[in-house]
């Protein structure tokens, strides 16, 4: 063989070791789309077998998206304030706020009944934008302007709800209460928000902005502004979400939001969402996340496991769907 | 990746076996044989003369049960006590943890899907009612109550809700400030939780405030609500050293503790006396010391009621025409330390405060003198003289 032959030889091998090695990152390409349905359809196919089909009944799937709805609604929002590296510690807190501002005006007759829904989102937007405000303003980091608010809005709520509970007509809200009704918002607020932080350049740069901050300001985005609107954006799905939970519950307590942000965090965090942001941002991990918090709850109430140990069984099952992400990731789950 | 899908295989199977264990301990009616307290489960009484049917003859039934939780003192006594009825009823019961007003909707929702044919609930909300009524499931509210006119409105208009039975916390306030009266204590410091945070405290605080007004030379030195309870009778101490009386609404998960550590710090044991809710540890120490004149508990025993309740209507013969108005049941009041060991005996031991076949006399199936009546007359008579002489032979 000449000097050419082993050339032409080695070509080959390097072009069969080039294939090879794009045939493995394909292949871990499609791995990495199929592993974060791998944990929901997981507990999917389990319930379903263990409660013989019960978790899959029309009824219980009707549950599912009832229970699901706001997390999920709040966790498309919350994607635009983690995908540029930020935290929003006061959504719970905001959601009772905004739940007691709307209560209070529907008892004291001060607003028809088609204004309340804009009114509910109206407080959440504002006080998003108060946040994020503040944060670019003055420099606070994010989550000790979002923990400041967080103490304001829940002395807010518990002064108004101390003398009693406040509790708005029912009836004359249940019509908002209905699963095709909050079928079809879910669908929107999905729609909308999967296509705003895909195809605009709200998202866009959002992205930009938690993969480097710095890079983002000199290329031209105008962080400060796209950071408040995050906010905003968050705050608003908080507003739509305390209506539909007033609607649903029928009354404001000192109790109402409470502990919302921590099942907003979870479910960004099982759905394989980096914390840190950057380019990896998905709006679907976040809704994944919603949907298998809600799964697993429900399963396993039907299921009749013991209520003792049910938080136990969720830790560790959080921790293997979150184990799932972070070797998917290689460790960007949290920077 | 082999091995990477076999550990996670290895640990998703790990899983399902502890999960099966906890359904299989869920589920689990079996009776139990040893004889302990009331936080490992209480003993069933087997009376051979029973006039009522025994579980073994009565059709089964499933009731789900909405609690704050069932680790805590309380939470744990009323899964013991309806784990208890349980065997006695052939009732299997499902348990679920709910904090907040949606937990509640969602629990609900998750009982009616598992096919329960009751649900007993600490809170009572229009969509529960709604989705009851839908299902035609039972509920009935326990250890609370609704005071929302369009609720018990309602309430009153369902065929499913089967009423709201709890303790007086209104009358319990008034209890605690008339004690310390009638002991001469007359420079007083109130502590609550703050305003909202419970309608039980807050209702023991508006018997407080009644209670005041009645006696004319009864000082109130000061009042804290709030969760920094220790501290605050701690600048109470130090602000009014003429302090000789102290009511605290309850401090059930450790609150009662911090106070009897305080009362010990600022040397106020033999100055001042304590009345306060929740029967915890150390609450017979301090009784027999004196530092606590007045302590009231006792609340699980109600759920056994708001079960008999439940259980009349499930069996087509409801005996609550008036769901919308509230059974109130006196707390248990204990002023002694015979008080107390009694109580740890006859409520806390191994035998409920109810058993199955005082229980059972609840049902008009198996009672036909069973009666709202006689639910009333079993409240009117709790006392810890109550229970001690309805089981006495029972411990001989």
């Amino acid at each position: 063989m000449d000097g050419n032959g082993v050339l032409a030889k080695e070509r080959e091998e390097e072009v069969m070791i080039q294939e090879q090695l794009i045939a493995k990152t394909r292949k871990k390409e499609k791995l990495s789309m199929i592993i974060p349905f791998f944990g929901i359809i997981f507990i999917t196919v389990f319930f379903a077998i263990v409660t013989k089909g019960n978790t899959l009944s029309p009824s219980n799937l009707n549950n599912i998206m009832n229970q699901s709805f706001s997390i999920i609604i709040v966790a498309v929002g919350a994607v635009f304030v983690y995908s540029h590296g930020g935290m929003d510690m006061s959504v719970g807190a905001v959601q009772g706020l905004s739940s007691v501002v709307v209560a209070s005006l529907i008892l004291q007759g001060a607003i028809p009944g088609w204004m309340v829904l804009p009114v509910s989102i109206l407080v959440g937007t504002v006080t998003g934008f108060t946040t994020g405000a503040i944060h670019v303003t003055i420099g606070v980091p994010a989550f000790v302007v979002s923990l400041c608010m967080r103490y304001i809005a829940t002395g807010i709520t518990r002064t108004a709800t101390s003398a009693k509970d406040l509790y708005i007509p029912y009836n004359d809200f249940s019509f908002w209460n209905k699963g095709m009704i909050k079928l079809v918002v879910l669908l929107l607020v999905i729609g909308i928000g999967y296509i705003a932080f895909k195809y605009t350049r709200v998202g866009k740069y959002l992205k930009a902005i938690g993969g480097n901050k710095i890079t983002a300001g000199q290329s031209g985005i105008n962080v400060k502004k796209y950071t408040v609107l995050a906010y905003m954006i968050l705050g608003s799905t908080v507003g739509l979400v305390s209506f539909f939970s007033l609607t649903r519950t029928g009354v404001v307590s000192s109790s109402t939001g409470q502990g919302f942000e921590l099942d907003i965090l979870t479910a960004i965090v099982l759905g394989g969402f980096p914390l840190s942001g950057g380019a990896k941002s998905k709006i679907s991990s976040a809704i994944l996340g919603a949907i298998t918090v809600a799964i697993l709850t429900n399963g396993l109430i039907l299921w009749g496991a013991d209520p003792n140990i049910i938080n136990g069984i969720k830790g560790v099952l959080f921790l293997i769907i979150v184990y799932l992400s972070y070797e998917r990731r290689k460790g960007e789950v949290v920077s | 990746m082999k091995k990477f899908k076999k550990s996670i295989a290895l640990l998703l199977g790990l899983i399902m076996v502890i999960g099966s264990l906890a359904a299989c301990s869920s589920a689990d009616n079996g009776s139990k044989d040893s004889n302990e307290g009331n936080k490992g489960g209480f003993d069933v009484v087997t009376n051979e003369d029973s006039i009522y049917p025994a579980a073994s003859e009565l059709d089964p039934y499933s009731v789900g049960v909405l609690l704050w939780g069932y680790t805590d003192q309380l939470g744990g006594s009323v899964k013991s006590n309806l784990e208890y009825l349980g065997k006695e009823f052939n009732v299997n019961f499902s348990f679920v943890e709910a904090l907040t007003m949606e937990e509640y909707i969602s629990g609900t929702e998750n009982l009616i899907q598992r096919g329960v044919d009751g649900i007993l609930s600490l809170l009572i909300l229009p969509s529960m009612i709604e989705k009851a009524e839908e299902a035609g499931v039972y509920l009935q509210c326990i250890l609370n109550e609704s005071t929302d006119p369009d609720t018990l409105k309602l309430i009153a208009e369902s065929e499913y809700v089967t009423g709201m039975v709890t303790e007086n916390d209104y009358e319990c306030g008034v209890a605690m400030v008339d004690d310390l009266y009638d002991r001469g204590m007359r420079n007083i410091v109130w502590i609550a939780p703050e305003a909202g945070m419970a309608a039980n405290h807050d209702n023991r605080v508006r018997g407080i405030e009644d209670a005041i007004e009645k006696h004319d030379d009864l000082n109130v030195l000061a009042n804290y609500r709030g969760t920094e309870q220790a501290e605050a009778l701690q600048s109470f101490a130090a602000t009014y050293p003429e302090m000789d009386g102290i009511i605290v609404t309850g401090g059930a998960g450790g609150g009662t503790e911090s106070i009897y550590q305080v009362m010990q710090s600022e040397g106020l044991n033999g100055q001042a006396v304590l009345a306060t809710i929740d029967i915890g540890e150390g609450t017979g120490e301090k009784l027999e010391s004196g530092e606590l004149g007045w302590i009231a508990g006792g609340q699980f025993p109600t759920t056994g009621i708001a079960f008999a309740v439940l259980y009349n209507a499930m069996v087509g013969t409801p005996i609550n025409d008036t769901p919308e108005k509230t059974i109130y049941r006196p707390f248990m009041v204990l002023q002694s330390k015979d008080n107390y060991d009694n109580y740890m005996k006859f409520v806390e031991g191994s035998i409920p405060p109810y058993t199955g076949d005082e229980i059972k006399a609840l049902i008009k199936k198996f009672n036909p003198e069973a009666s709202l009546e006689l639910v009333n007359e079993y409240g009117d008579n709790y006392s810890i003289d109550d229970v001690v002489s309805r089981h006495k032979d029972l411990f001989d």
